[in-house]
């Protein structure tokens, strides 16, 4: 393999993929980068098992050919090379030498043989949504995933397509998010249901850019694969059934109170009462606590040792006066990625759980359970 | 040599510990497997028979009762759980 291309290009093609690089020592040949030279383009592949991830770039290509060099060295060497032309060339599987100015550096390799090969999607439905807005739906929901590996299907992101509508939905059990968008796709089945890790969906919006641009989405049996442009991003899918999330939320003809607040002022209020909470005892929560009466909106939060807050905001109040008390992170989190000037917030009594959405439409729903506080 | 037999020494202590791990490796998945056994068995009977106190009072004492994850410990209150027991009670009165 011989090769001449701009440093930003390498860069780029390693940037792309060094999240797919595996950090485990199980695999050696997982914490390396395959470089295939071909046709004028330089492919970069990595895979940790879970993802892979691949990316082109254009290249001048003077010798064809491909091999497996060590991710973390590699990264850290391609962006530390000063700007301008480089030289990648290698004569067998021993390794790469990189010539950049009057300079040289050799890395040991391995055999692309010994690389896995790419997994083959066998292909449900294939559809297309702007980069930008499938950016936006992950953040919206990436939020309420667990974190917790004993119970996987809870770490998923549910993908759900129905004709042209995509639904995307994450519950740690305490909160839920959905998020509903449309998709240009087709597909034979009546409704396609899988379950995406959220360390993938996160990984692909990192990835994806804020432009229309559109991203192809193909979901497999086992696989999914995201595709823009030069990249191609693959993911293993969670086994088995999520639970029925819309008997969880509550029926909006039971709502007792629906406040209409400003999502600028609820959230500045909310990171000074979330302030409450002494770092020693980070598994306690901030609990906030809400009053919504006449068209006011009273905000305390208590910590014995630190001190207390109260603060009150100017709402619309529709229905009975309500007190409620929530975990103030789930709340942030919440206000955070609900992208509205104005939210509503409708409420079915104290315990139950409160929903906050956008005023202007019903895409994106965030459900939090209260905090009793008897 | 005393380095050698000391190596011998610490070499043997590994594997017995290794086959220590391995029979506790297999107690634990009997364990696990019989817990399984039992909670779905527990699970069963509650829902049969003994009715919609008993969950709630399981909840209360910290279980989960939805199907996903049925009598396991619970830290926070649980949005399934909860919509489960609502779902039950309707004909039992608010929880």
């Amino acid at each position: 393999m011989h090769i001449s291309c701009n440093k930003d290009e390498l860069v780029y093609g390693v940037q792309v993929v060094s999240r797919a690089v595996s950090n485990k020592n199980t695999q050696p040949i997982l914490s390396g980068i395959l470089l295939t030279a071909e046709n004028n383009k330089l492919t970069f592949c990595a895979t940790d098992s879970e993802i892979a991830v691949e990316c082109a770039v254009d290249v001048e290509v003077i010798e064809a050919g491909s091999l497996v060099v060590p991710g973390r060295y590699f990264t850290e060497m391609v962006k530390r090379l000063p700007s301008g032309e480089i030289n990648l060339k290698s004569e067998d599987n021993l390794g790469l030498t990189i010539t950049y100015d009057q300079s040289e550096f050799f890395i040991n390799g391995f055999s692309a043989d010994e690389f896995p090969s790419l997994p083959e999607i066998d292909e449900n439905v294939q559809g297309r949504i702007s980069q930008g807005l499938l950016k936006k739906i992950i953040r919206q929901t990436s939020i309420a995933a667990s974190n917790d590996e004993s119970r996987p299907i809870f770490t998923g992101t549910l993908m759900e397509i129905i004709d042209d509508r995509i639904t995307l939905v994450t519950t740690d059990t305490h909160r839920l998010s959905v998020r509903k968008a449309f998709w240009q796709g087709n597909t034979d089945e009546e409704k396609i249901s899988v379950i995406i890790p959220t360390k993938t969906m996160v990984e692909i919006s990192r990835i994806i850019s804020d432009e229309e641009e559109p991203i192809t989405v193909i979901v497999g049996n086992n696989q999914v694969c995201f595709n823009i442009g030069t990249i191609t991003f693959f993911s293993r899918l969670i086994e088995g059934q999520y639970p029925s999330y819309r008997h969880v939320i509550p029926d909006s003809s039971r709502c007792r109170s629906k406040v209409r607040i400003k999502t600028k002022r609820l959230l500045e209020a909310t990171e000074r009462a979330s302030l409450l909470v002494r770092d020693e005892l980070k598994e306690k929560v901030s609990l906030i606590k809400l009053n919504a009466q006449d068209d006011v909106l009273k905000i305390t939060s208590y910590a014995p040792e630190i001190g207390k807050i109260y603060e009150e905001m100017n709402i619309f109040l529709e229905g009975e006066p309500m007190e409620i008390s929530f975990n103030s992170r789930y709340l942030l989190d919440a206000l955070k990625s609900v992208d509205s000037e104005e939210i509503y917030m409708e409420l079915t009594g104290s315990l139950s759980p409160g929903i906050i959405r956008p005023v202007e439409n019903d895409d994106y729903i965030y459900l939090i359970l209260p905090v009793r506080t008897d | 040599m005393e380095l050698s037999q000391a190596l011998r020494e610490m070499e043997e202590k590994v594997e017995e510990i290794l086959a220590e791990i391995q029979t506790l490796r297999r107690h634990v998945h009997q364990l696990e497997e019989q817990n399984e056994y039992l909670r779905a068995r527990l699970y069963a009977e509650k829902i049969q028979g003994e009715g919609f106190e008993n969950l709630v009072r399981l909840y209360d004492e910290g279980y989960h009762v939805c199907p996903v994850h049925f009598a396991r410990a619970r830290k926070e209150d649980c949005l399934f759980c909860m919509s489960f027991l609502s779902k039950e009670n309707k004909e039992h009165g608010e929880v």
